[in-house]
């Protein structure tokens, strides 16, 4: 019995080919790092960049520049310096005692502040 | 000679321990990420079950693909092992991408139990495994082809590894006696096939 079982084996033995581990690995490679588990240990990864992204575009977002006074501020010493300024600075600054005035080279988007 | 990757040769050097562990202490490091572990099975794993599938689907370049499959679903899988026998759950993730893929090709059929547990086993005559020897490996291949599905799956396990009857049967799900039947049959309707001249 063992005899015929051996025989047997040896008749119709199939050689493993050897550039079948090659293919493996490479094909592990590709996809055997697709587990669920590398997933989840990326997932925080991928949370983060997607925060940062979302973050920086409704910083930058058009309506968010459309709220934005350029406001220029004259100082006795002639130096000028230029700031930004949102509306609830603006009032602020208007509390303040500050006056101000739409700046021309900006056609009327900013504001002339005068110490 | 079994081939040899440099990706084993790498894990031999560096953790020939490895190589000492059973298979179920293999997947244990293996749950715990340690791809090392996974090669060592590789190793171990390939040729057999690249063989038996081939004798399974009766072509060796499907086998290739489908021992490929088998490794990737183990590696996949392995948070879902739990400890049992290795050999047994990777051979059944095998034999279910080979039913798959017969399934595929329509030549999956199921086969009535009741006619397999009522046929008396008596060993088969030399002259019969005789019979067998002497074929060529393309016959054998053919013959084996010709078996019914079931029957080839039994009669394969039994020729790929030490597997006992009652392993056969687990991975049959049926008795340790049918798988025995299942055996006997197929060598039964090898040696009818090979009187006729059916090749």
């Amino acid at each position: 019995m063992k005899n015929f079982k051996q025989e047997l084996r040896k008749k119709i033995k199939v050689e493993h080919d050897e550039g079948a581990d090659y293919r493996f690995w490479a094909r592990f490679k590709r996809e055997g790092a697709k587990s669920p588990l590398l997933y989840r240990a990326w997932a925080p990864v991928f949370m983060i960049l997607l925060c940062a992204f979302l973050g920086v575009s409704i910083y930058h977002s058009p309506e968010k520049n459309q709220q934005m006074l350029t406001v220029k501020i004259e100082q006795p010493s002639e130096i000028e310096s230029f700031i930004e300024l949102d509306r609830e600075s603006e009032e602020l600054f208007a509390d303040l005692g500050y006056s101000m005035e739409t700046d021309d080279e900006t056609e009327g988007e900013g504001l002339y502040l005068f110490l | 000679m079994s081939s040899v990757s440099l990706r084993s040769l790498w894990v031999r050097f560096s953790s020939p321990a490895l190589y000492e562990l059973t298979d179920e202490q293999l997947m244990m490091n293996l749950k715990d990420d340690d791809q090392k572990s996974f090669c060592v099975l590789y190793d171990r794993y390939k040729a057999p079950l690249n063989q038996w599938i081939s004798w399974m689907t009766g072509r060796k370049a499907v086998a290739e693909e489908l021992t490929q499959d088998v490794f990737l679903k183990v590696y996949q899988q392995r948070n879902h092992y739990r400890p049992q026998s290795f050999k047994s759950w990777i051979y059944t993730i095998a034999r279910n991408q080979a039913r798959d893929y017969l399934r595929k090709k329509q030549e999956w059929l199921v086969e009535d139990e009741r006619s397999l547990e009522v046929n008396p086993v008596n060993d088969i005559d030399d002259i019969a495994h005789e019979l067998i020897l002497r074929q060529e490996e393309a016959q054998l291949r053919a013959g084996i082809d010709e078996l019914s599905p079931r029957v080839r799956e039994a009669f394969t396990l039994w020729l790929a590894d030490e597997w006992s009857f009652d392993e056969i049967g687990v991975m049959l799900e049926c008795s340790g006696q049918a798988a025995k039947n299942l055996v006997h049959r197929a060598k039964r309707d090898l040696k009818e096939w090979f009187s006729a001249g059916e090749f």
